[in-house]
């Protein structure tokens, strides 16, 4: 036996225990993406379930939604008036504010909201579905579970997503011009000036881009990790676990994707736009 | 008033009440208030299993095997998780902050300035919490859940075991220790990316030279205090809820998603409070000790 071979048994050991699965697992999660998108377009639509599934997800969620874009307004406005103090920027306080919270922190915020309150619910339902073997009685009656159970959630998770940034970005607009106003004493006319400047419209596309990429990743993951499940109630437990996890992974390597692309396109789109 | 009166007026008041009435949605007056119950139950119940924790926190029997334990449980096993969000989250910072300064002062060199005082301040212990909510606050409920279903809980009074000494107070002190450990780890791993995405602008000495103009000692006393604080919310919120969850599977569930989200929500007030509070607090004890 060479040095060589004997090296590469060597690396094979953590290889297989950590890539193999790592790729794999990202393999079956777009498999299952590809074939929830197939049935989409397929005829028996489930509308009824649908808009069931669009009321537990996104009118029962727009109170935390809206609170919490409130708050993560305030909060935003107070860290970047002591920031933006510190080198006398203090009037570009408003643009950079709704620019900040247009781009970056109102999708994150929605899509992590979201993922802990109806992802994880999505998973341990199907999980429990799963488990008890309702998922196999659905596809003895002929009846396609992917068409019945995950179609409906997708594009309800999906489509709330989006519908919810925008309320929560709404809150948190409002809620940092009301800390502002009120609590750090900045006078409104001076906030809004430079909102017009700093905030175009390619922040809200880019936001927009955001919300509904995230609504995509953490609608997969969640019905992915559900339908999975096998096992016990332990079990169930751990996928609800393993859901959050992967979904704020998933969600911060997007945006970081997202962000890196707009950074290298910066130059083309303020031609473009500007 | 006449137009009372009007009956096309009545009609559209009458049709817009049942519709109002149909649709449900917990805008009635009723509604209003039985959430607002809902609201102060879970309020006071949160917060009298916060003093009984504090109570409990100093009485004998101390379980060190379970705090290590569970500290085991809830930092190692979250660092990898922690790790990568907040090194993601340094990146995406850097990125757009290069962005909005390069557009509002036509120059980068205070990036590295903002983006410490901004990720000390505040981006780093909140991420950090929240993370930890998804990661553990899930499990700390399930686990209560299903022994409260199967009446390990009894079994432990009647035992005359106080199950919040038995189970909260472990997971209280692991978890607050933790928090404090990784959000200290996590921000190093965000200095870390932050430094490797405004690589070629910025060489070490110049980034940590830019750093410190604007980063001062208060605000990693404000990264440690804030860690200390957000890091008691977890455990209570999700030890509430494994406490008074509904019987079955379907009460585990739920008790669950509720108190991952509550948790969240909680940290995301709490931190608002303290931001709003934190430089106040700190000039004035300031002033005293100086």
């Amino acid at each position: 036996m060479t040095a060589l071979t004997r090296r590469v048994r060597r690396i094979r050991g953590p290889l297989e225990i950590w890539l193999v699965p790592f790729f794999s697992e990202i393999g079956a999660l777009v498999m299952f993406l590809g074939r929830a998108v197939r049935h989409i377009f397929k005829a028996p639509f489930e509308a009824g379930e649908l808009l069931f599934q669009m009321y537990q997800v996104g009118v029962r969620s727009i109170p935390i939604v809206l609170i919490a874009g409130f708050f993560v307004g305030g909060i935003v406005v107070i860290q970047f008036e002591y920031a933006l103090g510190l080198f006398g920027a203090e009037a570009y306080l408003g643009g950079i504010t709704t620019s900040g919270l247009l781009r970056e922190v109102g999708p994150v915020l929605v899509a992590i909201m979201i993922a802990g309150r109806v992802g994880a619910y999505i998973t341990a339902e199907l999980a429990t579905m799963k488990v008890t073997e309702q998922v196999d009685a659905v596809r003895c009656l002929g009846v396609n579970p992917i068409q019945f159970l995950v179609v409906p959630r997708f594009l309800a998770v999906t489509a709330m997503i989006f519908v919810l940034t925008i309320l929560g970005l709404i809150f948190a607009l409002i809620g940092g011009a009301l800390v502002a106003s009120l609590i750090l004493d900045v006078n409104l006319s001076f906030y809004f000036a430079n909102i017009r400047k700093l905030a175009a419209v390619w922040a809200l596309f880019n936001g927009m881009l955001k919300s509904i990429l995230f609504g995509i990743l953490v609608a997969t993951i969640s019905c992915y990790q559900g339908m999975k499940t096998e096992g016990g109630a332990e079990a169930v437990g751990q996928a609800v676990n393993v859901c959050l996890v992967r979904c704020s992974i998933a969600i911060f390597l997007a945006d970081y994707i997202i962000a890196s692309l707009a950074a290298l396109t910066f130059g083309l789109a303020e031609e473009i736009i500007f | 008033m006449s137009w009372l009166q009007n009956r096309s007026v009545r009609l559209i008041g009458r049709t817009l009440a049942q519709i109002l009435y149909l649709a449900r949605l917990g805008i009635t007056i009723e509604g209003i208030g039985n959430n607002l119950l809902r609201f102060f139950e879970v309020a006071g119940g949160g917060i009298t299993l916060f003093f009984q924790t504090l109570l409990q926190l100093p009485r004998p029997p101390y379980r060190l095997r379970e705090i290590l334990r569970q500290a085991l449980n809830v930092g190692w096993q979250s660092l990898p998780l922690i790790a990568v969000v907040l090194g993601f989250l340094g990146m995406i910072t850097v990125l757009e902050l290069n962005f909005q300064l390069s557009r509002v002062i036509h120059s980068i060199e205070y990036v590295p300035g903002v983006y410490g005082v901004v990720m000390f301040r505040e981006f780093g212990p909140t991420v950090v919490a929240c993370m930890i909510a998804a990661k553990v606050g899930a499990g700390f409920t399930a686990e209560l859940a299903s022994m409260k279903n199967t009446e390990q809980i009894d079994a432990l009074e009647l035992l005359s075991v106080n199950p919040v000494h038995y189970l909260v107070v472990p997971r209280f002190v692991a978890t607050v220790a933790m928090q404090v450990a990784l959000s200290v780890i996590g921000v190093t791993m965000a200095f870390v990316t932050g430094f490797l995405v405004s690589q070629p602008r910025f060489n070490f000495q110049s980034y940590l030279t830019a750093m410190s103009h604007f980063v001062r000692v208060e605000d990693f006393i404000n990264l440690l205090s804030k860690a200390l604080l957000l890091g008691a919310v977890v455990p209570i919120v999700s030890c509430y809820y494994g406490f008074h969850s509904a019987s079955g599977a379907k009460g585990v569930g739920d008790a669950t998603t509720k108190a991952v989200v509550t948790s969240i929500l909680v940290i995301i007030i709490l931190d608002f409070t303290i931001s709003v509070f934190a430089d106040k607090l700190l000039g004035i004890v300031i002033q005293w000790t100086a």
